[in-house]
């Protein structure tokens, strides 16, 4: 056990019995760690900020239920997908991007950087319309490094079925942008 | 394919982060040469390595620290206001539909609860602070009780300020907790079972 993990066991444990200043410092060493997890996962900063802000506060309120079954920063990131997600639900379908209605670039010169950035903004679209477990996936796995068995820890799954969300994700990015078959 | 999978895709996040021993990554290598499929795996895999996000405005992560503890205070504090005149209402309804679920027989649908009975949606989910700790409640999971109450969840009329809000399993929550646990039993052994029961059936 790491000198900082040992220290991230007090301050947990600080936490728990209601120790502020303790979860401030909890937040200090995890705060730009999920931001950017919720920037990847929603795309917008605005929103990113809002949700780190939201799921800290769930992890403080629910830090009675943190068993340290996990690590201190599995349990905030399974909070902070949970936050996410029911963020799109409640903003509902208006805002989701169909793979199907993002259009096709064909015939641009590939050494173009108007070209390029154009094909650049259509991978990310199909990344943002991705269904959110698929996209969750993928974040975790190529953003955080996340070996599958922690990101179905996040995600409260098997890990078979974060392998197949990734490897859905991943088969609808080749069909869709790489025009591949799956 | 199934070669893919089993021996280079997982290795191609390690390859293109450059964690491979030199064998391994040799291995990839060859292996892309002729595997299309995980070629443009590994583009995929670039395309998110060569993204930059951007920041949040400076003060966002010199705040925000004081900012959540602040937050949580104020809603303990607002919680506290709320507790006694509003909890036992609240708190009814969930035991009601608790012990409701748990009678044999087919469960019992929104609208055999009676007026007393029934949920809506909190606007601060954290009113009561200990909603989200409603997942298993004697093996009764919290989707069961949201189909039994149906989707239309009610207001609860009884002037009670407390409504629950009530978050599906795997919302990151695990079970109800040694403390929740504790009020329920209180709550049961306050208000005698069999009186719960009739309220309900009524």
């Amino acid at each position: 056990m790491t000198s900082q993990t040992t220290h991230e066991g007090e301050l947990v444990k600080r936490a728990r019995k209601g120790d502020a200043k303790a979860f401030e410092d909890l937040v200090r060493m995890h705060q730009r760690a999920l931001y950017r997890y919720l920037c990847w996962l929603s795309g917008d900063t605005e929103d990113a900020m809002e949700l780190t802000q939201s799921s800290f506060v769930k992890a403080y309120l629910s830090m009675g239920r943190f068993r340290g079954e996990s690590s201190f920063k599995t349990y905030l990131f399974r909070i902070a997908s949970n936050t996410w997600k029911n963020c799109v639900r409640d903003r509902g379908r208006r805002q989701n991007v169909n793979i199907e209605d993002v259009p096709v670039l064909s015939g641009n010169n590939p050494h173009d950087e108007v070209a390029r950035e154009q094909e650049q903004e259509r991978f990310w679209k199909l990344v943002e319309g991705l269904p959110a477990r698929q996209k969750e996936a993928l974040v975790l796995r190529l953003k955080e490094g996340y070996p599958f068995e922690k990101v179905a820890e996040v995600m409260g799954c098997s890990t078979g079925a974060a392998k197949a969300s990734y490897h859905h994700a991943v088969g609808k990015l080749k069909s869709s942008f790489y025009g591949e078959d799956q | 394919m199934s070669s893919c999978r089993e021996n280079c895709r997982d290795m191609l996040l390690d390859y293109a982060r450059g964690r491979l021993v030199h064998e391994e990554s040799q291995l990839v290598e060859n292996h892309l040469e002729r595997c299309p499929d995980c070629l443009i795996e590994l583009k995929i895999i670039r395309q998110f390595e060569s993204r930059d996000l951007p920041e949040p405005p400076p003060w966002f992560f010199n705040s925000l620290p004081e900012k959540v503890t602040a937050q949580v205070e104020e809603r303990r504090k607002k919680r506290m206001r709320w507790m006694v005149p509003a909890w036992a209402g609240g708190m009814a309804a969930a035991v009601a539909a608790v012990l409701m679920l748990l009678q044999p027989g087919p469960p019992t649908r929104v609208e055999d609860l009676g007026s007393d009975y029934s949920f809506v949606r909190t606007e601060d989910p954290f009113s009561l602070g200990i909603e989200e700790e409603l997942l298993h409640v004697s093996g009764v999971f919290i989707n069961d009780l949201i189909q039994t109450l149906g989707p239309d969840l009610r207001e609860v009329k009884d002037d009670s300020l407390i409504t629950m809000d009530l978050i599906p399993e795997g919302d990151g929550y695990e079970s109800m907790s040694e403390e929740t646990m504790r009020i329920f039993e209180d709550l049961l052994e306050k208000m005698a079972p069999e009186r719960v029961r009739k309220k309900v059936m009524s």
